[in-house]
């Protein structure tokens, strides 16, 4: 495994977290957690069951404070700051178990998602982009999202965030609970919004077709940095086949 | 196809609204064997669930333990009778502790083998060192590991889980299949619904397959991979088989 100094680059990162602890109450789940995004990367985070994935995910987004640590966006320093403020920013956020207004249409979620964007012709012009990555939701788009299959469900929830074109998406186990067709379609998307520029981190518990699609990855365990390399040195990685990827 | 099981359904129906959730499904699972229930999101998997366990009323049809017709018993008097389940969405008490969770389900709370039990599987799924904690304050996973062992406090002989596998790190995953197959050669009988292909069709002897709410196919796994029509509603016709890596 290679040591951080190695993998650094130059250019500043998009998104820098830098010594972060954070957690639920008394608990602390996050201990001393840094990690960096370049722009364009795809970044998987993967480990155990409570390794703090989802609290990494949370605190960036400003719905933790972190006890200790700071988290910059590019170049700006966001920790703490409120979700909405980010999400202006250019801070997308996917949280996990596909979270969509299920009594509202397909239209109605993603103008939910341009809340913070004012201008109608804005929207519009990025509802038509949104549906041009998603032809599946520009089929549907009065259908009622609650009637709508989980996978479908799951990329409109992907879709939502993208609708106030942010620079950067976080994604919370996107593949969670879906049937093996909606993982393949859902991690092709992802593939598909990699392409578009878009920089993004992805929680995993299906690590294994996290770190094929991704740039680099960092293993998270009990709340702490425990590696970080390439995508593809981390699933060739012995121990790490046998730690977290189930052999 | 008639035939005795330890549980049986005949002709069970439930709607909601207009829609088919459940619509007129008859099997039986044998005894001490681990079946499978896949099919695609929202193909009334969980509903079946429901409607065996009483958590939901049929419309229509009946449900039998040990041929003794259970149809509406109260949910509790089904646990009492031996048989249990787990939830997708899970459901632990979160104002009480993991250990509280694990003996609130004992028959015998004070019982040195209820507590011995608690901690053997507690150790198993990795929440020991956690047993003080706030089963609110675990993540998603580690709730899902939580339910996955306090089902197993009951020691029930017919055990229902409902995706025990998703969002639960591999490794570990492989940690409650070696369970599940120990538990199963004491004649445990176990109906597992979950999406980890890859892990169900090595574990399960026998897998049904749901469709709008209808069995489209009955049989041993290998044949179920290649079924025509399995593969169009739920592999997808592009990448079919279930990939070696992923747990």
């Amino acid at each position: 495994m290679k040591n951080p100094a190695q993998l650094s680059v130059e250019s500043p990162a998009l998104l820098q977290v830098e010594n972060i602890s954070a957690g639920y109450g008394k608990l602390d789940v996050l201990q001393n957690v840094s990690l960096r995004v370049q722009r364009g990367e795809v970044v998987a985070i993967i480990g155990p069951n409570g390794a703090g994935k989802s609290t990494v995910l949370k605190t960036v987004m400003g719905m933790l404070k972190p006890s200790q640590g700071r988290v910059q966006f590019d170049a700006q320093d966001i920790t703490a700051q409120r979700t909405d403020q980010l999400v202006l920013r250019g801070l997308g956020y996917v949280p996990q178990g596909r979270v969509v207004f299920p009594k509202m249409s397909v239209l109605e979620n993603l103008e939910m998602g341009a809340f913070t964007v004012r201008d109608p012709r804005a929207i519009a012009a990025r509802t038509a982009e949104v549906f041009a990555l998603f032809p599946r939701l520009a089929e549907r788009t009065r259908q009622i999202a609650g009637t709508m299959s989980g996978g479908e469900q799951q990329m409109l929830s992907i879709a939502r965030a993208l609708m106030t074109r942010p620079q950067m998406i976080l994604l919370d186990e996107p593949s969670l609970g879906l049937a093996p067709k909606f993982v393949d379609m859902v991690f092709d998307q992802i593939v598909a919004l990699k392409e578009t520029g878009i920089t993004l981190a992805i929680v995993e518990q299906n690590a294994a077709r996290a770190l094929e699609i991704a740039t680099r990855g960092y293993v998270l365990e009990l709340g702490r940095n425990k590696y970080q390399d390439s995508g593809q040195a981390l699933l060739n990685d012995e121990r790490v086949r046998k730690m977290y990827l189930g052999g | 196809m008639t035939m005795n099981g330890i549980v049986r359904v005949e002709n069970l129906r439930k709607h909601y609204g207009g829609l088919a959730a459940v619509n007129g499904v008859s099997f039986a699972i044998a005894e001490s064997k681990i079946t499978a229930l896949i099919g695609p999101n929202g193909s009334g998997k969980t509903t079946l669930f429901n409607l065996i366990t009483s958590v939901a009323r049929p419309d229509a049809g009946a449900v039998f333990l040990n041929e003794h017709a259970i149809t509406q018993w109260a949910p509790h008097r089904i646990a009492a009778r031996g048989m249990a389940r787990t939830f997708q969405i899970t459901r632990v008490f979160g104002q009480l502790t993991v250990w509280e969770n694990m003996l609130a389900v004992a028959r015998q709370r004070r019982d040195a083998e209820a507590r011995a039990r608690a901690q053997e599987l507690l150790r198993l799924v990795n929440l020991w060192e956690l047993r003080d904690q706030f089963a609110a304050d675990t993540s998603y996973g580690q709730q899902k590991l939580l339910e996955f062992a306090r089902v197993l406090m009951l020691e029930p002989r017919v055990i229902l889980l409902d995706e025990p596998f998703a969002g639960v790190n591999p490794t570990l995953a492989q940690t409650m299949v070696a369970l599940i197959r120990r538990l199963q050669t004491e004649g445990k009988t176990f109906f597992i619904i979950d999406h980890a292909m890859t892990i169900m069709m090595s574990l399960c002897d026998r897998v049904l397959v749901l469709d709008y709410g209808e069995l489209i196919a009955d049989g041993a796994p290998a044949d179920v991979q290649n079924d025509a029509r399995v593969l169009e509603a739920y592999f997808g016709s592009h990448r079919e088989k279930p990939r070696a890596t992923i747990g």
